[in-house]
């Protein structure tokens, strides 16, 4: 049995440029699927560039960030000055939020976030998956087992935080009701392709994904990526800023492509298709026409 | 006492990178940066010098892009019609060999008076793209301009590792240097690192240090024209967090300009 991957772009809509290296990536790089936060700034900028093309979106489900979509009173979730969902910065702001939050007016913005990416995207998001792994929350998973089963919409597999939002654990009874349920996920989840300490390491890179996929058990595996290029946006709207220019680049590389082929590694999307591509050394260097004065 | 003179190299290169130099620029951490004449964006940089009223050198480029000479009146140095690139993984620049010394010259002269036409002022100091000032045909020239201006120029290094008798033979010919340089580190642009950048700065000798820096935001235009990419992204956000500059401070390190430089040296010599 072969080991296949789904390579998930995470972030689309959050910036400009972020943006703009998921759609390269995807175009001419090995990503497979992408994630949206409906409820994100540049989300009018990401549906101009997806335009008339065909891409497997999902939907980032997102309560923990920027506003609601719902135009129901949110009071358990918003901050009341700002409007804004409350802020949370620890995984333990996370486990005190949904434990105040208000399960009705979860699940009504969950719909609202839903029906909005239909809206816009015109078709059911190709899996769900959520910000900070909300969806790992019995609170939060009700519903969306409850959307995915109504439309057989795969899940991501649930995971859940202790020591800082990049450092998940399994989380083995949110993982158990999906499968009982009979829900599509993974067998796997790494919610970073490379070095897991990405905020400090600056070196790579392709190691740290062998050893990775060499733990891993035969099966279907999610990687999520953060990349995407950088400018001021950026650098202001998150902590991960260089950092996605690094793996970027890294996984547009052919050698990234051949390392896969090395060590068998079939790359599909959540439906189960094998995804063919070119890499083009030629998208980094052959351009000649920019050089050009 | 020791100075720094921390300066960002590549102005002009593309828009996102003339936009993070200036914003580290602005933000105290970037003193001197140098112009690219033939960069995608050098029209663009010209634009945010004269707004900004930056201290600014010359970048003289013989190795990448077009020259601003016409092709055919410095085909020695060229490709068709683009400079001849370097090898860079075994940093064979022997095309060098064969380039005409008058060639040379030409676009070196072209590339300084581009500079003063449309800044209107002389560089604050003059270096070069892949450092090639170190090979002696190319600071030759430079040398001439550097004497007759009173330009500082940078320490000419090889292949990121000193170049002994390039930098003997502008020292007596009386070129006004930097007393050290701490070059980037191509590969990794690891030469700023928060977490050591106070240590680095400590371990400097005394007089006057130039760190080289290629901050700059990345988009897809960058990844065609050159191969140092996220590094110029890292060095950035590095450069901009706030600690970064708190430690340049707390290691009692007096950042300067190029153009401080050269109006310190004119005055002790006498010039």
């Amino acid at each position: 049995m072969t080991k296949e991957i789904i390579l998930t772009a995470e972030d689309f809509g959050w910036a400009k440029k972020i943006n703009e290296g998921i759609v390269l990536a995807y175009d001419y790089g090995p990503i497979t699927e992408i994630t949206m936060c409906i409820n994100a700034p540049e989300v009018e900028h990401a549906l101009s560039l997806i335009k008339n093309k065909k891409y497997n979106i999902g939907l980032h489900l997102n309560i923990t960030k920027f506003k609601p979509v719902s135009e129901h009173n949110l009071n358990s979730l918003t901050d009341e000055k700002t409007g804004e969902f409350k802020k949370v910065k620890t995984p333990e702001d996370l486990y005190g939020f949904l434990t105040l939050a208000n399960k009705t007016e979860i699940s009504k913005e969950i719909y609202a976030q839903f029906d909005l990416f239909k809206e816009l995207i015109g078709k059911n998001p190709s899996h769900i998956s959520s910000h900070h792994g909300v969806h790992g929350d019995p609170k939060v998973l009700d519903t969306v087992i409850e959307l995915a089963k109504e439309y057989k919409i795969p899940v991501r597999l649930p995971i859940w935080t202790r020591e800082n939002f990049n450092d998940f654990v399994s989380n083995y009874a949110a993982e158990t009701i999906l499968k009982r349920n009979k829900i599509k996920t993974t067998d796997k989840i790494f919610i970073n392709i490379f070095n897991d300490d990405l905020r400090e390491n600056p070196t790579p890179l392709v190691d740290d994904f062998v050893k990775k996929i060499e733990t891993t058990p035969n099966g279907l595996v999610e990687v999520g990526c953060h990349i995407g290029f950088m400018d001021k946006e950026v650098l202001y709207a998150t902590s991960l800023n260089w950092q996605r220019v690094k793996d970027l680049i890294a996984i547009i590389d052919p050698s990234f492509t051949e390392l896969l082929k090395k060590n068998k590694l079939k790359l599909v999307d959540w439906s189960g298709k094998e995804k063919k591509y070119k890499p083009e050394r030629g998208i980094i260097y052959a351009k000649v026409n920019y050089m050009r004065r | 006492m020791r100075k720094l003179i921390i300066c960002a190299d590549d102005f002009g290169m593309t828009e996102g990178v003339n936009e993070g130099i200036l914003l580290a620029y602005k933000s105290g951490v970037v003193s001197d940066t140098s112009l690219l004449t033939n960069g995608l964006a050098t029209s663009n940089a010209v634009k945010i010098i004269k707004q900004n009223k930056m201290s600014v050198g010359l970048h003289i480029n013989l190795t990448s892009y077009s020259p601003l000479s016409p092709v055919n009146k410095v085909k020695t140095l060229c490709k068709g019609n683009r400079f001849h690139t370097p090898d860079l993984a075994n940093w064979d620049f022997s095309f060098l060999n064969k380039a005409n010394p008058k060639e040379i010259e030409r676009e070196i002269y072209a590339q300084f008076n581009f500079f003063r036409n449309k800044l209107g002022f002389l560089p604050s100091h003059i270096n070069s793209h892949k450092c090639e000032h170190g090979d002696p045909s190319i600071y030759k020239v430079i040398e001439k301009i550097a004497i007759k201006f009173n330009i500082p120029i940078r320490i000419p290094y090889w292949n990121f590792k000193p170049n002994y008798a390039a930098e003997a033979e502008l020292r007596r010919a009386g070129v006004i240097m930097p007393d050290n340089l701490a070059p980037v580190d191509f590969y990794e642009g690891l030469n700023i690192d928060l977490n050591t950048i106070d240590v680095f700065v400590k371990s400097l000798p005394e007089g006057v240090t130039e760190i080289v820096s290629m901050p700059g935001f990345v988009d897809e235009k960058l990844l065609s024209v050159t191969q140092y990419q996220w590094q110029r992204a890292r060095t950035l956000a590095i450069m901009l967090e706030p600690q970064f500059k708190e430690k340049l401070k707390k290691a009692n390190m007096k950042l300067i300009s190029f153009n401080d430089f050269r109006t310190e040296k004119i005055k002790e010599l006498k010039l």
